[in-house]
């Protein structure tokens, strides 16, 4: 802010070319043709049997309070009527992946997480693995979706977890879906870790933080991930969890690499100095969801219209 | 002539320019008086009538360019209203008096989008008194135009607990989320300016554009008939067809394109949204018709000449069609519109033996 403040005229000079610039975007941006054609094309592709559109997938990644912003994601998906094929999650993303993929009301998602706190995720509980029991995950889940089963719910859902006896990728989409989210969400360290089908399951951050390979092998035709992907850079480490989660997240962006060069979009809210543990800056995260949304929903309808020019007229 | 007369002659050319100055202070007096009440009557011509005779007499000419200004805001004549307000900060003018000519050139040039003045001018009215809040809410409406929407909402925060521009917080609040693709927020804030100001157009005119952005058609047409009613524009109408259109009314869409028309006759979206409805019910040839008289008022709209050309693909003019998405492809316009007609012109020659 001190660069709007301040008297010297190389600042005024600097300042008064960008609100020239932004005044010249100002203008052009009055007469929208291509929005006028947007809008007329979507309503006549909403009328398309799914059969004959492309299988939208949405990866919600990891990120801890950061993938709150998630809901504010799906919010615009549901505002602008973009239809969702399949979801895939990990960690957070899998908790709010899960609800959506339920059938729960944007609106809902979004006043959870507004209202999110650790005291409704995680319970402390001393064991040899880990100070806290994530079990309230599970009975979160619960509360929104009931017990269904991954093959109950409206729309196709997996969630990645990592077996940490073995390291190995488990995609959870079979079985119940609250322990499955629960087991994707369970952070190594202070969490213990979930028993699950014979399986010790963590978290799937440590493994594959945006699982957007997992929406390829569920048939997906359109990705776009949602990255909330930890700023490793100005994350606090001043507490074991946060040292943790920190461990996890530089992995993650490094094998995240990969994964977003299957993304045909990738959604990337400005949350930079919001770390891991904030859930208390649910609404903040909720509203950088919503503006990074917003700000891509006409791309996002452009690629899916290019898929079906032939099928429109 | 004796003593006295001379007396009395002398008393007489020394009594005469006080007399003449005494009637002329009057006359300016019930000048100023005239231009107030007509200012209080909001009868902003008149006012400016007798502000320009008052001005003649050279009687403190800072103050009546400031009210000339004023008023000549007032009735959008921004240049005129510029040049007065600049001419009363170069003559001699009480602090508060500066402080109103520094807004209103604030005001005048963000009409203008001269946001660098208009900037200038506000930060000048926070120099000449600390925390005057329509400053704060000048700046934050330029911040806004300009989308660099956190610091807008900054210099909101500001003035978040002002009882005097509670309304006008509300409603830039409002825009400000709107733009920001903040809906929910956004929705609130001007639900609040509707609570205290039922008639405000602008706060019906962004609720209207919300909910026509949320596809929410039925509320988008309420706000948009209700504009209609008080203002009627070719554009609202042009988006009341819209709405109804998508309502899938589309005979109530083509009348509501008519009343357009009347107030508008040379607007070729008119005509464009006209052959949008058409097409959608496939009558193909009237579709056509009004994308051919859009083309008319509009050669270079790429919306037009891809909506004609599908309309000849439909009317198995294939090779009209072509012509007309290649048309759009040598518009100088690097947007989708040219992916659009590049596909369909793949589709069709991929068709056409």
């Amino acid at each position: 802010m001190a660069l709007f403040t301040s008297k010297k005229p190389i600042v005024y000079f600097f300042l008064g070319f960008l609100l020239l610039f932004q005044a010249m975007t100002v203008v052009a941006a009055t007469m929208d043709e291509e929005e006028l054609l947007i809008d007329f094309l979507w309503q006549k592709y909403l009328l398309l049997p799914a059969a004959e559109r492309p299988k939208v997938a949405l990866v919600l990644g990891g990120g801890g309070a950061r993938g709150l912003a998630h809901a504010g994601v799906i919010q615009v998906f549901s505002e602008e009527h973009i239809p969702v094929d399949i979801i895939v999650g990990t960690s957070v993303g899998a908790l709010i992946g899960s609800l959506y993929a339920a059938d729960v009301p944007a609106d809902t998602i979004v006043d959870m997480a507004q209202n999110m706190t650790w005291n409704k995720l995680v319970s402390f509980k001393i064991s040899p693995v880990g100070l806290y029991s994530t079990k309230r995950i599970e009975e979160y889940v619960t509360k929104y979706i009931g017990n269904k089963r991954f093959d109950e719910l409206k729309i196709p859902f997996a969630c990645v977890a990592v077996d940490i006896r073995n390291g190995e990728k488990i995609i959870l989409k079979e079985g119940q879906v609250a322990p499955a989210v629960r087991a994707s969400a369970t952070m190594p360290g202070l969490f213990q870790p979930v028993e699950y089908r014979h399986r010790l399951l963590m978290d799937g951050g440590i493994i594959d933080n945006v699982p957007a390979d997992v929406a390829k092998l569920m048939g997906a035709d359109i990705i776009i991930v949602i990255d909330v992907t930890a700023q490793v850079g100005i994350a606090k480490t001043n507490n074991a969890l946060l040292i943790l989660s920190q461990v996890i997240y530089i992995r993650g962006n490094f094998l995240a690499e990969e994964q977003l060069k299957l993304a045909d979009l990738v959604i990337s809210p400005d949350i930079k100095n919001i770390t891991v543990s904030e859930l208390n800056r649910g609404a903040e995260c909720v509203d950088a969801g919503i503006i990074a949304a917003r700000a891509k929903a006409r791309q996002i309808k452009k690629v899916i219209l290019n898929k079906v020019w032939d099928k429109l007229q | 002539m004796n003593k006295n007369t001379w007396l009395c002659l002398i008393f007489l050319l020394l009594a005469m320019p006080v007399h003449i100055s005494v009637a002329a202070d009057r006359e300016l007096k019930a000048l100023l008086v005239q231009a107030q009440e007509a200012e209080q009557k909001k009868d902003f011509t008149a006012a400016i009538e007798y502000y320009q005779k008052a001005l003649d007499q050279d009687y403190q000419p800072g103050k009546i360019n400031l009210a000339l200004g004023r008023l000549y805001l007032a009735v959008g004549n921004d240049t005129e209203a510029e040049k007065h307000l600049l001419k009363a900060l170069g003559q001699k003018l009480h602090k508060g008096d500066q402080l109103s000519a520094h807004e209103l050139l604030g005001t005048v040039n963000y009409h203008q989008q001269n946001f660098v003045q208009a900037m200038g001018h506000f930060k000048d009215c926070l120099e000449l008194k600390r925390n005057y809040e329509p400053a704060y809410l000048g700046l934050a409406k330029i911040y806004k135009d300009v989308k660099m929407y956190p610091e807008a909402l900054q210099e909101l925060e500001k003035i978040s607990k002002s009882k005097k521009l509670k309304s006008e917080y509300n409603l830039t609040i409002g825009l400000l989320y709107r733009d920001w693709g903040l809906y929910q927020k956004a929705l609130k804030a001007l639900l609040q300016v509707i609570g205290k100001e039922p008639t405000n157009i602008e706060a019906h005119l962004a609720l209207a554009d919300i909910y026509y952005r949320k596809k929410e058609y039925s509320q988008a047409l309420g706000e948009l008939q209700y504009i209609a009613s008080l203002q009627p524009q070719g554009k609202i109408f042009r988006y009341i067809a819209l709405c109804l259109f998508y309502l899938q009314e589309e005979e109530k869409a083509i009348a509501t394109l008519l009343e357009a028309i009347k107030i508008e006759p040379n607007e070729y979206l008119n005509y464009a949204i006209g052959g949008l409805v058409y097409s959608t019910a496939a009558d193909w040839q009237n579709a056509k018709n009004q994308f051919t008289r859009s083309l008319d008022m509009n050669p270079q709209s790429a919306l037009v000449l891809i909506g004609r050309g599908w309309c000849e693909r439909q009317l198995q003019q294939n090779q009209n069609a072509i012509a007309d998405f290649q048309k759009v492809l040598e518009l100088k316009n690097e947007s989708w519109m040219r992916d659009v007609a590049q596909s369909n012109i793949t589709i069709l020659t991929s068709t056409v033996p």
